[in-house]
């Protein structure tokens, strides 16, 4: 690594803890790293090649998690079994795996009590517009006065806002949140997000009607909840946020260039 | 009885298979040969009707299963539940079918199925993690970290092992690295491993420095690096 003389210069273990987020750097140290720019340099390494180090070999040498489960069932060859017995020995991830796994198994029951119906049941639900007292200011100014907004349904909330691109067009932005605190942070992601002009997918409420009615435009949730349709051209609008086991519906989306 | 049994056609055997399943759901006493009979004819005598016949009956079990998975939000978001159903009968076959596994219980092959379903959620939710490692930021959106013509992730491993110093420095690669470890959840996971996380710094720094100064042996893994 650099070598870097300077009197406040941070050790390399103190940087790989910074690289990990897990520093405990004091206020003179921090404040040196903000300035120094040899110790970014040294930082930014560190934290380049831990990253790509990690992005290529992350779970690389685990084995198949059916394997792990037919392991358990000692449904395996003698060759894998011994195999996946020697990596749960190194690896913490799948000897966790392997206990849940085991867990499970020891209390399996094929018919469970409580079956689900036979097809999956869909829920629908109406999500209710939230009036803040004090609205949040757009990132610019051009977006009409009623805008953002936020919505909520079940354990779902939305908070949508409407923004210009460089060309002028309308682009719709929103973040879409669950307040169930089982649910992980990206277990909304890839979930369909459809606009439909209004009236008529939902005010007829016919189930034909949706099924031939084409969206607008769609896109898909990411990773961090986020959503963006762009180049939205003004008219009303029904919004449809299919998710695992439920659609959430969002009316009166009315978009209008000023 | 056994005889009776191999003589059934399979359309006997399919009526009386769901009869004794119901029984098994409300919890009576039932007979589960003419269901283990179904699976022998599928996976030992290799008979397509009665693997036809096997999904059929099963088909619906399967998906109960999925959709009580803990995971199953996540999971369904990957892939459809069709997907997941046919996957789970398909890698079942490739399984019992090249090991001409017998079973000898209805519960024994239903676990084995329920498995095979478990494993392939797991694996879908792993996918996703993998997925996840590879938007670090510190990675260029255009580069293709999981190309597959790096070889193979034994030599890989190999490769790297070769040029660290000593097991310590190993074994905190594999942590890191292959295990997605954080320093302090090394410390947490695999207890009286190391003194303090202050060993596991130190020991990287040794690690990232050995690699660097072998990038020529690692050239797929490191070359992000030169961009």
């Amino acid at each position: 690594m650099t070598e870097n003389f300077h009197a406040l210069a941070i050790s390399d273990e103190e940087l790989m803890s910074v690289a990990y987020e897990e520093d405990n750097l004091s206020a003179e140290e921090r404040a040196h790293l903000a300035q120094c720019s040899i110790c970014q340099q040294r930082l930014a390494t560190f934290q380049r090649t831990t990253g790509t180090l990690r992005s290529h070999l992350f779970l690389r040498l685990c084995p198949d998690a059916i394997d792990l489960n037919y392991y358990c069932l000692g449904g395996l060859p003698v060759e894998e079994r011994t195999h996946i017995a020697a990596h749960l020995l190194d690896c913490p991830l799948c000897a966790a795996e392997v206990a849940e796994i085991r867990r499970q198994q020891a209390s399996f029951e094929p018919f469970p009590e409580t079956e689900p119906l036979p097809t999956l049941s869909l829920r629908r639900l109406f999500a209710t517009r939230v009036f803040q007292q004090v609205q949040l200011t757009t990132r610019d100014d051009l977006a009409p006065a009623d805008w953002p907004r936020q919505y909520h349904a079940d354990t779902i909330d939305l908070s949508l806002h409407l923004s210009r691109s460089p060309e002028g067009d309308m682009m719709l932005l929103g973040i879409i949140t669950s307040t169930n605190p089982t649910k992980q942070i990206n277990a909304l992601e890839g979930g369909k997000v459809e606009l439909y002009l209004a009236p008529g997918l939902l005010g007829a409420a016919e189930s034909e009607q949706e099924e031939t009615q084409q969206s607008l435009l769609s896109t898909e949730i990411d990773d961090v909840g986020g959503i963006l349709l762009e180049s939205v051209p003004a008219g009303n609008y029904v919004m449809i946020i299919r998710l695992p086991g439920q659609e959430i519906v969002i009316e009166g989306l009315d978009i209008h260039y000023e | 009885m056994e005889q009776a049994l191999k003589q059934m056609s399979l359309a006997q055997l399919a009526n009386r298979c769901q009869e004794e399943m119901k029984r098994r759901r409300s919890r009576e006493v039932f007979d589960d040969r003419y269901c283990l009979e179904i699976f022998h004819r599928a996976i030992i005598g290799g008979n397509d009707q009665a693997w036809s016949m096997l999904q059929k009956h099963f088909d619906d079990t399967v998906r109960i299963w999925l959709r009580s998975h803990p995971g199953c939000d996540v999971a369904l978001l990957r892939d459809s539940e069709e997907n997941y159903v046919s996957q789970t009968f398909s890698r079942f076959w490739y399984a019992v079918r090249g090991q001409r596994v017998e079973f000898a219980t209805l519960n024994a092959a239903l676990s084995y199925l329920h498995a095979t379903l478990n494993g392939l959620i797991t694996d879908t939710l792993r996918s996703h993690l993998r997925a996840r490692e590879v938007s670090i930021p510190e990675l260029e959106p255009h580069e293709e970290p999981f190309a597959e013509d790096h070889g193979d992730d034994q030599t890989t491993w190999e490769t790297i092992q070769s040029l660290l110093a000593d097991e310590r420095e190993r074994r905190v690669a594999f942590l890191l690295y292959y295990c997605g470890l954080k320093p302090r959840e090394i410390l947490s996971r695999c207890p009286g491993e190391f003194s303090d996380v202050k060993e596991i710094y130190r020991l990287n720094v040794n690690i990232v420095e050995r690699l660097r100064r072998n990038k020529d042996r690692l050239r797929w893994l490191l070359s992000d690096e030169e961009r």
